[in-house]
């Protein structure tokens, strides 16, 4: 089921108000929903394309240092068709706040919401991002 | 000569009006599908489909049309439908069955197959005002149409886009929403030997519950409604063939979320084709060929994830009045 149940680490959900628009192949700069981090994603491939994919993640903290040992989650979700992924992603910290999202699966293109949770030294947020896949 | 008239009419509406587009699923390819329409002749009308469709590219929600990289996107569908008219009268019912077979090869993905029944639909028509058959000349009364309005509902009998199981939603075989259907067709001989057909519809749709959060929370999600156009025109060479062109537009308007419209979420879809008629045994069996495709140029199509070329064989058994 396309309900995202399989992508939950955290339980929490950003609204799709809270979305901002990425650009196709640039990196997407942005602060959390509630202001506790703020992250760089990039996608390979770039731009994000039907099939799997990954997302490169660095976080950091509003006062520049790196957020080290955060928990994460993903959803996604497309709002033109009401539906989200049903595939399992795979989610790694690679150290210096850098954390890669492998097995993203987009099965169509189109505009997809992206929701990144994170979860750090008791603080709990989340990215709000579109990408459309190509 | 008035009988003459009749019975060609009768060839020549036959070639262009059974052309009803279908809704279609936003996860499958290509998604066109036809309704069987008893004509005025017809007592009861039996249809059995076979289409292949492919994916080559989509529309993003910019309109920009991209071609698909790295991904197999093939449909099958074998569809069984059939028009019954009520007693004598210019009322019919209409039903149509279809069953898919899709094909995902999405790029790091694993090959995957499935099948299933798609969504039916059920129409009632009435023939309100027959087209009166005559050529067109500067006399009023050649000037009048056939009118035709018609109700419909797709139900959701194939797997929804909320409830498939598979990364690649190859089992995605329906929209997942009850659409309630009404229009009406317009059909006019122009000659003894042409004839165009024009058919309008607004399709509801209606609110569903699909989980959409991580919690697992209902989420009501209500699709956009569908405005769906269709333009034919048929030209009958001889008592076995026919041949045609037609286009078709599809608009959905905003999905509808808790909080409100969801933005470029609206879509558009124009296509066109041609087809070829042939009966087997006048009046009775009839072979159709129809491919049908979108215009692959941007601001033609919104907000459709596969879109390419359809290529349907149909098979009609007619029952006369």
């Amino acid at each position: 089921m396309w309900g995202l149940r399989s992508l939950v680490l955290l339980p929490l959900f950003v609204g799709c108000s809270a979305a901002a628009a990425g650009t196709d192949t640039g990196p997407i700069e942005l602060s959390s929903e509630h202001g506790a981090f703020r992250g760089v994603f990039r996608t390979e491939p770039a731009p994000a394309s039907v099939g799997k994919n990954r997302i490169l993640a660095e976080l950091t903290l509003p006062e520049g240092p790196a957020v080290e040992h955060a928990e994460l989650s993903l959803e996604l979700w497309m709002p033109a068709h009401g539906h989200g992924s049903d595939i399992e992603p795979k989610i790694s910290e690679q150290g210096g706040g850098s954390y890669t999202v492998d097995n993203i699966g987009f099965p169509m293109p189109g505009p997809w919401e992206v929701t990144i949770g994170v979860s750090a030294d008791g603080n709990e947020d989340a990215f709000g991002f579109t990408l459309n896949v190509e | 000569m008035q009988r003459l008239s009749a019975f060609w009419f009768a060839l020549v509406v036959a070639s262009v009006a059974p052309l009803e587009a279908r809704a279609q699923a936003c996860c499958t390819s290509t998604g066109a599908s036809f309704l069987a329409v008893a004509e005025k002749q017809h007592m009861a009308l039996v249809s059995l489909e076979a289409s292949y469709e492919r994916g080559f590219g989509s529309f993003g929600a910019d309109g920009r049309y991209r071609a698909l990289e790295q991904a197999d996107v093939d449909d099958f569908i074998l569809a069984l439908g059939g028009a019954l008219r009520l007693g004598s009268s210019d009322w019919q019912v209409g039903v149509k069955a279809p069953l898919r077979l899709q094909h995902r090869k999405l790029r790091g993905m694993e090959r995957a197959l499935a099948a299933g029944p798609g969504d039916m639909r059920f129409d009632v028509r009435w023939s309100a005002i027959e087209d009166p058959a005559k050529p067109l000349r500067f006399d009023p009364s050649t000037w009048l149409f056939g009118i035709t309005p018609f109700a419909g509902v797709l139900v959701p009998t194939g797997g929804s886009p909320d409830h498939t199981e598979e990364p690649t939603g190859v089992d995605i075989m329906g929209d997942g929403s009850v659409t309630l259907v009404a229009g009406v067709d317009l059909l006019k001989a122009l000659g003894l030997s042409d004839a165009v057909d024009v058919e309008f519809s607004y399709g509801y749709r209606l609110a569903r519950s699909v989980d959409a959060t991580a919690t697992g929370s209902a989420h009501t999600f209500r699709p956009g409604d569908e405005i769906q156009a269709r333009l034919a025109y048929s030209h009958r060479f001889d008592l076995d063939w026919a041949v045609g062109v037609l286009a078709l537009s599809r608009f959905t308007l905003a999905v509808e979320d808790e909080d409100g419209s969801v933005e470029n979420s609206a879509t558009r879809r124009m296509r066109g084709g041609l087809f070829v008629a042939r009966f087997l045994s006048y009046p009775t069996w009839q072979l159709r060929f129809q491919a049908l495709a979108d215009v692959p140029v941007t601001d033609f199509g919104k907000n459709v994830p596969f879109s390419g070329p359809t290529f349907t064989l149909s098979l009609t058994r007619a029952f006369l009045r």
